[in-house]
């Protein structure tokens, strides 16, 4: 055993230090920057690389609460946070989490849980990507149409279910809508179920679902998302510990790499248009969907190495976005001094 | 004008030769990554957790707590992420804080 491999008691098993530090930072990078917890890295990557499904979905559920306060706190300094939305949203988001992890259990004692859990990964991921690149296009085509500012669409879903007058209506001025209480209360229901029996903290369906579904600006959303990760996180990681699928010590040294990333991540928010994050998010999806779908069709080096690869990829562009952004800040502050 | 010419093909060549090693260790990484801790998924679903080899500081007393109490242990893993999430986000924050970068309050633009 070398200094870079570390035993891990509870998932019984030697692994490598950077490769945790490296997984962590990569999904801190995206998660601060997308609002989303980074299952779809974590979970395939501890998996591919030798943690049962189980025992990878419990220490990424685990990690993923701490790493989510640290992208929340700057968020919240940011004014992206709609805090009034985000406990709305935790009442059917903790249910719903609970339903799911009784599934898993069941699908786990059936013998099911991996195999199914990834065929749903590859659904949910290929119609969510789908959905949010089609966004994008049309806002694209209403811009260069219009000849710069695209103008808004007709009537979008989300205001039209904020139409929907089931008492008690509630204001969300940081978000800037009006709507029942019910409406995040039953979205939060739906990708809690979603996010427990996928083993996400729901993210990567609740972002687009603040967006498309309550009608959240994007910024918004990342922040108000990582504010509902975080509760959620914290909740998955209770019920995952006590069902004693968490490997602890792998989840402290990937929340150190993550903390360092979210923090870089969320600063980037800063330097970027919503849509710009949003088309990243599409991207971001399909690569994630098809390494998922790699495994499934047991090509496990072609998907793992696909799914580092896209995740260093796209925190590189990240990065490189907050650098470029923190120069052009820094270059027109020296130019505005005398 | 040639001179011109000759200028940009070596400022590509330049960019490119910056980012090739970006590129390669964009890829290059996982696949060193997997060799150092890949192998098959394991199987272990039994909620034990060997102790025996262990020297006693933090990583026995994890593993001990694992063994006899499970809620112990989730209570745990939920007080010790949000703690460590807490430490780590405000000490970050205020790391961020010194690079001279303008974090007040950002406008929604789409």
């Amino acid at each position: 055993m070398d200094i870079f491999t570390i035993h891990l008691p509870i998932a019984g098993m030697d692994f490598n230090l950077g490769l945790l530090l490296l997984i962590g930072f990569t999904v801190g990078v995206c998660g601060g920057f997308f609002g989303i917890g980074g299952a779809w890295i974590v979970t395939p990557a501890l998996n591919i690389f030798g943690f049962p499904m189980p025992y990878a979905i419990g220490t990424d559920l685990a990690h993923m609460g701490g790493k989510s306060i640290v992208s929340t706190i700057r968020h919240g300094k940011f004014g992206n946070v709609d805090i009034r939305l985000g406990l709305a949203m935790i009442i059917g988001t903790t249910t719903g989490m609970e339903f799911g992890a009784s599934l898993v259990m069941y699908l786990e004692r059936l013998g099911l849980a991996e195999d199914y859990i990834r065929k749903a990964y590859v659904v949910f991921l290929a119609l969510i990507g789908s959905y949010v690149l089609y966004d994008y296009l049309s806002h694209v085509r209403r811009a260069k149409k219009a000849g710069g500012e695209a103008p808004a669409y007709g009537t979008t879903i989300a205001q039209r279910l904020q139409r929907l007058r089931i008492p008690p209506m509630v204001n969300f001025p940081a978000s800037g809508i009006q709507c029942s209480v019910w409406l995040p209360i039953l979205v939060g229901l739906l990708t809690g179920v979603v996010a427990s029996v996928l083993g996400v903290g729901g993210g990567f369906i609740r972002m687009p679902a603040l967006i498309y579904l309550i009608g959240c600006p994007t910024l918004v959303a990342v922040g108000t998302d990582l504010f509902e990760v975080m509760i959620t996180g914290a909740y998955g990681a209770f019920t995952y510990g006590v069902k004693g699928r968490v490997d602890l010590i792998a989840a402290m040294w990937m929340l150190l790499g993550a903390a360092i990333g979210a923090q870089l991540g969320t600063v980037a928010v800063k330097y970027v248009r919503g849509y710009s994050i949003r088309l990243l998010f599409a991207v971001t999806i399909f690569i994630a969907c098809i390494s998922v779908l790699l495994k499934q069709l047991a090509l496990q080096l072609a998907s793992s190495v696909m799914i580092l690869a896209a995740g260093i990829t796209i925190s590189l562009v990240i990065l490189g976005l907050l650098f470029r952004g923190v120069a052009r800040e820094r270059a027109a502050r020296g130019g505005l001094e005398p | 004008m040639r001179t011109r010419g000759l200028c940009s093909k070596l400022k590509a060549l330049f960019t490119w030769m910056r980012n090739a090693p970006l590129a390669l260790a964009v890829f290059v990484l996982p696949a060193v990554a997997l060799a150092a801790g890949g192998g098959k998924p394991a199987t272990k679903l039994v909620n034990v957790a060997d102790t025996r080899n262990l020297e006693p500081g933090f990583e026995k007393f994890v593993a001990d707590t694992y063994n006899d109490n499970l809620i112990l242990f989730g209570l745990l893993v939920v007080v010790i992420m949000a703690g460590m999430g807490a430490v780590l986000g405000f000490t970050f924050d205020r790391l961020v804080g010194l690079l001279g970068i303008n974090l007040g309050k950002l406008d929604h633009h789409e």
